[in-house]
C-alpha cells in the first residue's frame, strides 16, 4: 500500500518534471526562431507582394511583400514574450495578495477578500477592454490591462488553497504543537500555496496568448507594422480570398504554441497534480 | 427564534435580503471602479479627442470648452455621484465622440450580444451533456476519446481564430457569403455555433467528472437494480442529477463569454454591442465603456447568482447540505 502510494507520488513527480520540459524546450525554441529566419520581418518588397508560400519564402509574403515567416516568427516571439511577462506579474502579485489575505487577522481577511470579489464580478477581458480604453490601445497598456484583469483570480486561487491546507493534518499539528500564527503560515502554508499556483501559472501562459493575441485581433494591442500574432491575422483578414496563407499560417503559429500548454494540463489533470 | 428561522420563507427572505446587499455593495465598488478609469487616463483626454481626426493644434478655448462638454472640468467626486445619479436612473450621459446619447448607442445592440451570447450557451450546454452522456455510457470508448481530442483542440485554437478560418471556408472556398449576412437564420447561427463550441470544449473535463460520479451513485444502482436499461438510467436520472450539479459552472462561463463574444462579433461583423464597445475603446470613449463594463458586470453577477438560486430551489442536496444561497 504505501509502495503504491510512494510510486504513485513518483510517477506524478516524473510527470511534472517531463511536463516542464515540453513547454520549455517550446519557450525556448520561439525565443531563438526570429534569429533562425534569414528575412527582416517589416521590411518592405512591394514586388513580392502576395507570394504563395516558396523555398524563398516559407510562409508567403504579405501585401507589402514582407516575409510572413520572418513576421511571425518574430510575433510569436513577441506574443509570447508578452504573455509570459503577464503571467508572471499577475501571479506573483495575486498571489501575495491571496496569501497575505489569508495570513491577516479576521478584518483585514474580509476587506481583502470583498477586493477580489469585486473584481473577480467584472470579466478579465471586460477589465482589459475597458483599461486599455482609458489609456489607449498599445502593446505596453494591453500587458497593463491584462495584468489588472487575471490578477484576482490568483488571488481568489491563492486563498482557497491557502484556506484548504490550513485544514490539512500537519498543519493542524504544528498548530497544536504551539508553533506561532505566522510562523505556520509562512513555513507551512506559503509555501505548498505557492508550489501549487506555480504549476497553475505556467498552464496559464497558453490562455493568454490565445487573450494576448485576440485583444491585438482587435486593434487594442500592438499596432501596424509591429509583429504580432493578433496582428497578423488581422491584417491576413482582408486577403482572404487572393492570399489564404496569410490566415492560415498565422492560425497554426497561434495553435502551435497554445496547444502544449493545454495538452500538459490535460495530463496533469488526470494524473490529479492539478484539480 | 430558532424555529422562525428554519422557517423556509424566513430563509429565503433572509437569503435574498442578504443577496441583494452584497449586490449593491458589489455593484457600487465595480462602478467606482468602472468610473476611476477615467482619473487614471493620462495626458488631457479634451485634447486628444480634438486631435484624433488630425487637425491643427487646438487654442486652450477650445481645449476648455471641449473639457466643459465632456464634463471633465468638475472634480472626480463630483462627477461620480452625478454620474451614478444618472445610472441609477438608465441615463449613462453622452458619448465623448459622438453627438448621441450612450444609452441609445448601446441599448439597442445589447440585444444581438445578450442573444448571441444566449444561443452559444444552449448550444453548449446540449454539447457538454451529450459528451458527458457517452463519457457515461461508454467511457475510454473510441467515440469518448476522440471527443476528448476534439475538446482538446478546440481548447487550443482561439474562437476568433476558429471563426476566421470559419469565414474563410464559407466565403471563399465554398463562394457562399451571402450565408454569413447577419439578417439570415444561418448567419446568427455559426457564430453562435462557434462560440457554444468553444464554451463546450472549456465545459467538458468538469462535467465528464460529475457525470462519472453520477454513474455510481446510489440512485443508479437502485435503478438499474430494479432492471432500468444503462442508457435509460443515464439520460433518466444521471444527466438531470449532473446537469443541477453543473448549473454552477454555467453561470461563471457567462463572464468567459462576453469576452469571447466580443471577438466573434468583430470577426463576423456583427453590429452588437460588445464589438461597438471595442470600437469606443479605440477611440477612448470612455461613457460608452464605462456603460458597457457596467453593463457586463450586472449581467455576469445575475446569470451567476439565477443559476445558484435555480440549483438551490431545484437541488435538494444543495438545500440539506449548505443552506441558504448567499
Amino acid at each position: 500500500m504505501i509502495f503504491a502510494v510512494r510510486r504513485r507520488a513518483a510517477a506524478i513527480e516524473v510527470g511534472r518534471r517531463r511536463a516542464h520540459r515540453g513547454i520549455v524546450a517550446l519557450v525556448l525554441l520561439i525565443l531563438v526562431l526570429p534569429m533562425l529566419v534569414p528575412h527582416d520581418p517589416v521590411a518592405q518588397d512591394l514586388h513580392n507582394a502576395l507570394q504563395a508560400p516558396s523555398l524563398h519564402h516559407l510562409a508567403g509574403t504579405d501585401q507589402y511583400g514582407r516575409d510572413l515567416a520572418a513576421r511571425m516568427a518574430d510575433g510569436a516571439r513577441r506574443t509570447l514574450t508578452m504573455s509570459l511577462i503577464v503571467v508572471a506579474i499577475a501571479s506573483l502579485g495575486g498571489v501575495a495578495v491571496g496569501l497575505v489575505s489569508a495570513a491577516l487577522p479576521r478584518l483585514g481577511r474580509a476587506v481583502l477578500n470583498r477586493t477580489v470579489d469585486i473584481a473577480l464580478g467584472i470579466p478579465a477581458l471586460i477589465v482589459a477592454l475597458a483599461i486599455v480604453g482609458a489609456l489607449g490601445p498599445g502593446q505596453r497598456n494591453l500587458v497593463l490591462a491584462l495584468i489588472l484583469g487575471v490578477w484576482p483570480w490568483y488571488a481568489r486561487l491563492a486563498r482557497d488553497h491557502a484556506t484548504s491546507v490550513e485544514r490539512l493534518p500537519f498543519v493542524q499539528a504544528a498548530r497544536v504543537g504551539g508553533i506561532g500564527h505566522l510562523r505556520i503560515w509562512a513555513v507551512h502554508v506559503a509555501p505548498h500555496v505557492v508550489r501549487r499556483l506555480l504549476v497553475v501559472a505556467a498552464l496559464d501562459v497558453g490562455y493568454t496568448v490565445v487573450a494576448f493575441a485576440g485583444m491585438s485581433y482587435l486593434s487594442l494591442g500592438a499596432a501596424p507594422p509591429t509583429p504580432e500574432l493578433g496582428v497578423i491575422l488581422r491584417e491576413g483578414q482582408d486577403y482572404i480570398t487572393d492570399a489564404p496563407w496569410l490566415l492560415w499560417m498565422p492560425a497554426l503559429a497561434v495553435v502551435a504554441i497554445v496547444l502544449p500548454f493545454v495538452l500538459t494540463g490535460e495530463r496533469l489533470h488526470e494524473r490529479g497534480v492539478i484539480a | 427564534m430558532s424555529a422562525f428561522r428554519s422557517h423556509p420563507a424566513a430563509l429565503v427572505a433572509a437569503g435574498l435580503g442578504r443577496w441583494f446587499l452584497s449586490t449593491i455593495a458589489m455593484l457600487l465598488g465595480a462602478s467606482l471602479v468602472v468610473f476611476g478609469m477615467q482619473a487614471i487616463v493620462p495626458g488631457d483626454p479634451a485634447l486628444s479627442l480634438l486631435q484624433a481626426g488630425g487637425g491643427p493644434l487646438p487654442s486652450p478655448e477650445q481645449i476648455a470648452a471641449k473639457r466643459r462638454e465632456i464634463g471633465i472640468d468638475r472634480p472626480f467626486l463630483t462627477r461620480y455621484v452625478d454620474w451614478l445619479g444618472d445610472v441609477v436612473h438608465g441615463d449613462f450621459g453622452r458619448s465623448w465622440t459622438k453627438p448621441a446619447d450612450v444609452a441609445d448607442l448601446i441599448g439597442p445592440r445589447l440585444g444581438t450580444t445578450i442573444g448571441l451570447a444566449i444561443a452559444a450557451i444552449i448550444i453548449a450546454i446540449a454539447l457538454t451533456a451529450t459528451s458527458g452522456v457517452f463519457a457515461a455510457l461508454r467511457p475510454d470508448s473510441l467515440t469518448d476519446r476522440l471527443a476528448r481530442m476534439v475538446v482538446v483542440v478546440m481548447i487550443a485554437i482561439p474562437s476568433f481564430v476558429i471563426g476566421l478560418l470559419v469565414l474563410q471556408f464559407v466565403v471563399v472556398d465554398l463562394g457562399l457569403g451571402q450565408v454569413l449576412a447577419t439578417t439570415s437564420l444561418s448567419g446568427a447561427l455559426i457564430p453562435a455555433l462557434i462560440l457554444g463550441a468553444v464554451m463546450a470544449a472549456g465545459w467538458s473535463r468538469p462535467f465528464r467528472a460529475i457525470m462519472r460520479d453520477t454513474t455510481t451513485a446510489p440512485q443508479m444502482v437502485v435503478a438499474r437494480a430494479r432492471g432500468m436499461s444503462r442508457t435509460k438510467a443515464t439520460l433518466r436520472i444521471a444527466l438531470p442529477a449532473g446537469l443541477l450539479e453543473f448549473m454552477p459552472f454555467i453561470g461563471l462561463a457567462v463572464g468567459g463569454a462576453l469576452g469571447a463574444t466580443m471577438l466573434i462579433e468583430v470577426v463576423f461583423s456583427w453590429p452588437g454591442a460588445a464589438a461597438y464597445a471595442v470600437e469606443a475603446a479605440r477611440r477612448r470613449d470612455m461613457p460608452v465603456i464605462q456603460a458597457f463594463t457596467l453593463v457586463s458586470v450586472t449581467m455576469f453577477r445575475l446569470s451567476t447568482d439565477l443559476l445558484a438560486a435555480a440549483r438551490w430551489s431545484l437541488d435538494p442536496r444543495v438545500r440539506i447540505h449548505e443552506g441558504t444561497p448567499s
